[in-house]
């Protein structure tokens, strides 16, 4: 019987260790009630990006225009036929917000999506050569750090002639590196230490190829922590650009160029600020509960 | 002790010659064109253009240009503004303290409300209050200052009609309060996340059992003995978040018509009045990096583990 | 006979954990006289220290909770006290010293702030005289130039120091009961002696009763009057200090004191028992040592021995204790 207990206990073991370090995090990610509400809301932003066409009943940029100009359906509060109502132009403020998803996303994607770029270049160059190359970029990732993220941004936008979503994608990717240089910069140089890069090294492989085959596998997880929780912080940059005037412009529905119309009126109709901001607070908080959680199950050490 | 300080503070000297140079670059490298005739408009004058040019020194190369600069920093030039051709410094100072009032008076309102949320969660974990903190500050995370105080426009100042929706009131308190607890609440949240889950690393520590074991009340227990340790890491929250109520400060003033930085620098983006914009973001973001080198040296006064030297 | 301090009855702690009922504690009983020593021995997880936690009722609720029994101090019953109460016991009647020293004290307080916390919280003191007095107390627990000592932080003490300061802090007001939980187990072998040595007088000075609890019956022997040995959250064997070394009934017992590294050096030779203490949940249904046990039986697997008397003060929970003979207990098998 004791030794039926142990074999038992051993094949459990053994049948743990089988298990890939990616098949646990989706294990314990699934167990985190909190991660599996975020993914269910990131799942429904993606969807609603996607399928925007179809899921608004109106054109989210021009209104029907009724005779001599006129807009019958301006300024409208929430009905059946216009759920979240309509702005001073008549447009259906519900069919704005779905398209405001696919503006939001795409921020949060793209803006990552540079930001990787240049923070995996960057950080595998400071971290790889060290010396100088690292000290330089190891300055800059602290000069871009000690910057406030949003009034780095409204200074880029300042540079462009004319403010726009192409422009605020560039402007927020180029200031949300510095975070993933620094996790490629140190995994970079902890792995050079390791041997089997000596060993790849004496085998002829090329810096390059080193870089990719083992320090990008191992620094997945805090870049994938960090990319999620990034495109959280875009979307809300993008939103408050876009407030500002300094973002997106209009006609374009972004949430946060909703808001800025909403505030316009938010004596007379302040129901047109409801809807675009608790769009912008959901996909946040869905996105940033998946990153939470995204980093708990990935790596139960780390820590923000 | 007072070396440490002064090699700290050194240390934050390159940090701010980078933040000077990058603003540099992004203005006089990037900037397609002639900056001045940007700013002045088409119909600008071409003499008045030329005049400005030529007191500003941007016929000179690009290097002499951006040692004029970094010297002028230095003296406490910052530049005359293209738009009221006043000296940058004066506008941004005159402005400043509207903002530093803001910015303070969300931070206390953050530690009064985060700490005791974070407490309240940490000692009656996973109870109905803790679960009703910690949603209230998930979403806190995630809203937008600005929506936050179009909201409480809309509720305290339209429906209830108890507060004033904006303006500074020469410097009323009544016109503080919704600005503040907006620009506040998402610091609040994020202070009483981390008061929560480093005071729930506290409260198991051996030392917190031997404030029991030695028939300290509950209160006096999590009070003086826990929080003390717990608050070390929520200091550097503090800090770090700083940055994002100083880019929240931005938001706030303009939702609020704050007569504060931020609005000032927004005005000066959407008039291109470059020198302005280059001096309210390197004053503000110098005003963030000595803020976190206050917050490195003061851990010293909360935990005697560290040393000075 | 001396009169009876605190008298432990059945007491039982559990934790109720998303697994299961953990039984810590399952009915444990013991006596500590005036001045007496009483030793709890077992290994981790025995419920030895649960048992330590329990008296002072400093047990993480929830999951933990004490469902029954008696702790009978002087005269009162303390699970049957307010918490107002107990607090005033605490520190003041029973002190408590932990196993770790380096973690045990405040970091952000100094040596001297923390023992006039104490002082002052129960006797009333104020400031300068709870000082004066945590520094009387710094030079009874051997701290050289307390005067200085008292001013500095816990980091700048090394660990036999802060186990000094916390026994300086756990006799400050002169408490009867001592309740000591592994104290020496994070320290160095000689600092160890030390310590012991150390508690050993100031017993014999403020006639405090101790309760020692350690996993190793060397420590035991070196203080103890008597001894409880635990597993399984039950006491297995109980008897006086001496008769326990030399005639132990229970196969646990021998197997603990066949564990004590006899000889310093000699740790290569240790013969520790074999197997691990099994997860709580997962005990035997009999004897809870029978998966471990060399002598075990279908009867040990089947059904858990009393607790029984087999000379005048020597208990033992043991079904075939009077068919083993556990003197020389690796010549019988």
């Amino acid at each position: 019987m004791k030794a039926q207990v142990e074999e038992e206990q051993e094949i459990k073991q053994i049948s743990e260790e089988a298990h890939s370090p990616w098949h646990e995090a989706w294990k314990r990610l699934k167990k985190n009630k909190l991660a599996m509400i975020g993914l269910g809301i990131t799942t429904v932003l993606l969807i609603v990006a996607i399928f925007a066409p179809i899921i608004a009943p109106y054109n989210p940029r021009y209104a029907p225009v009724i005779e001599d100009g006129k807009v019958e359906l301006s300024l409208q509060g929430p009905s059946w036929a216009h759920p979240f109502g309509t702005d001073k132009l008549g447009r259906d403020i519900f069919s704005r917000v779905v398209y405001g998803a696919r503006i939001s996303l795409m921020v949060g994607l793209i803006t990552q999506g540079i930001a990787l770029v240049l923070g995996i270049t960057l950080g595998a160059i400071a971290g790889y050569y060290g010396g100088l190359i690292d000290e330089a970029v190891s300055y800059l990732i602290q000069v871009f750090l000690a910057f406030p993220f949003i009034l780095f941004a409204i200074a880029i936008m300042a540079v462009f002639s004319e403010p726009g979503v192409d422009k605020v994608f560039l402007a927020l990717g180029l200031i949300s590196w510095p975070p993933l240089a620094r996790i490629v910069r140190g995994q970079v140089m902890s792995i050079k230490e390791e041997e089997y890069i000596e060993a790849a090294q004496s085998l002829g492989a090329s810096d390059f190829r080193i870089i990719v085959k083992h320090v990008i596998p191992n620094s997945l997880a805090p870049i994938i922590v960090t990319v999620t929780l990034g495109v959280a912080g875009a979307i809300l940059a993008e939103a408050g650009l876009s407030f500002l005037g300094l973002g997106t412009q209009p006609p374009r529905p972004s949430w946060g160029v909703m808001l800025k119309t909403g505030q316009e009126y938010i004596r007379s109709y302040p129901y047109m600020i409801w809807f675009p901001g608790l769009a912008i607070m959901i996909a946040v908080m869905g996105i940033n509960l998946l990153g939470d959680g995204l980093r708990d199950a990935l790596d139960p050490k780390m820590k923000d | 002790m007072l070396g440490y300080i002064l090699r700290k503070t050194l240390m934050v000297v390159p940090i701010l010659i980078g933040i000077a140079t990058i603003t540099f670059l992004l203005n006089f490298v990037f900037v397609p064109g002639d900056p001045v005739r940007i700013s002045m408009g088409q119909h600008a004058d071409p003499e008045t253009i030329e005049m400005i040019r030529a007191e500003m020194g941007l016929d000179d190369p690009l290097i002499v240009q951006y040692g004029r600069f970094i010297g002028g920093l230095f003296k406490g030039d910052f530049g005359k503004s293209f738009t009221t051709r006043q000296p940058v410094l004066d506008m941004v100072l005159e402005r400043f303290p509207a903002t530093a009032k803001l910015a303070l008076a969300a931070t206390i309102i953050s530690i009064v409300l985060g700490v005791s949320a974070g407490i309240v969660s940490a000692v009656k974990s996973n109870s109905f209050l803790d679960y009703f903190f910690m949603t209230f500050s998930m979403l806190g995370i995630s809203m937008p200052v600005y929506w936050l105080g179009l909201v409480l426009i809309v509720v305290f100042s339209l429906n209830l009609d108890l507060l004033p929706a904006g303006g500074y009131g020469s410097g009323s308190l009544r016109y503080l309060i919704l600005p503040a607890f907006a620009l506040g609440f998402r610091q609040a949240a994020k202070v009483a996340r981390m008061t929560r889950s480093s005071m729930l690393e506290v409260i198991d520590k051996d030392y917190v059992k031997t404030a029991r074991a030695k028939g300290l009340s509950e209160q006096i227990v999590v009070i003086k003995h826990a929080l003390k340790n717990a608050l070390i890491p929520v200091i550097t929250v503090i800090g770090t978040q700083l940055g994002y109520l100083l880019g929240g400060a931005v938001l706030t003033e303009s939702v609020f018509s704050w007569p504060g930085l931020g609005r000032l620098a927004v005005n000066a983006v959407l008039k291109r009045d470059f020198p302005l914009i280059q001096g309210t973001v390197i004053f503000l973001a110098a005003c963030f990096v000595l803020v976190n080198l206050l917050v490195d040296l003061s851990y010293g006064l909360l935990d005697p583990r560290i040393r000075y030297d | 006979m001396s009169s009876t301090l605190l008298e432990v009855k059945d007491l039982q702690t559990y934790f109720f954990t998303d697994r299961g009922t953990v039984k810590a504690v399952d009915g444990v009983s013991f006596d500590v006289e005036k001045g007496e020593t009483l030793g709890i021995v077992g290994e981790s997880g025995s419920g030895k220290s649960v048992t330590a936690a329990s008296i002072m009722q400093l047990v993480p609720s929830p999951p933990g909770d004490i469902v029954g029994g008696e702790i009978n101090f002087k005269d009162e019953n303390l699970l049957d006290l307010k918490m107002k109460r107990i607090r005033k016991i605490r520190g003041n009647e029973i002190s408590m010293i932990f196993q770790e020293p380096m973690t045990s004290l405040n970091p952000v307080y100094t040596i001297g702030e923390q023992i006039s916390e104490v002082l002052r919280l129960h006797q009333g003191l104020n400031k300068d005289e709870a000082l004066e007095k945590s520094i009387d107390m710094l030079e009874k627990v051997g701290i050289p130039s307390p005067e200085e000592r008292v001013h500095e932080h816990p980091h700048q003490l090394s660990g036999g120091m802060r186990q000094r300061v916390m026994i300086a802090m756990a006799l400050a007001c002169n408490p009867e009961l001592l309740i000591a939980d592994e104290p020496t187990t994070a320290l160095d072998v000689t600092i160890q002696a030390q310590i012991l040595e150390l508690m050993d007088e100031l017993r014999d000075e403020f006639n405090t009763s101790i309760i020692l609890i350690t996993h190793n019956l060397g420590v035991i022997a070196e203080v103890a009057d008597k001894v409880a040995v635990m597993y399984g959250g039950r006491i297995v064997e109980q008897t006086d200090t001496v008769t326990l070394y030399k005639d132990p009934e229970h196969p646990y017992t021998a197997g603990l004191i066949k564990s004590i590294p006899k000889i310093e050096g000699s740790e290569g030779k240790l013969k520790p028992i074999k197997g691990t203490v099994p997860d709580p949940l997962n005990f035997p249904n009999g004897c809870k040592f029978a998966n471990r046990c060399n002598y075990a039986e279908e009867k040990c697997w089947a059904e858990e021995p009393d607790l029984e008397e087999v000379k005048p003060d020597h208990y033992v929970r043991c079904w075939r204790w009077k068919e083993l003979d556990l003197k020389n207990e690796s010549e019988v098998k």
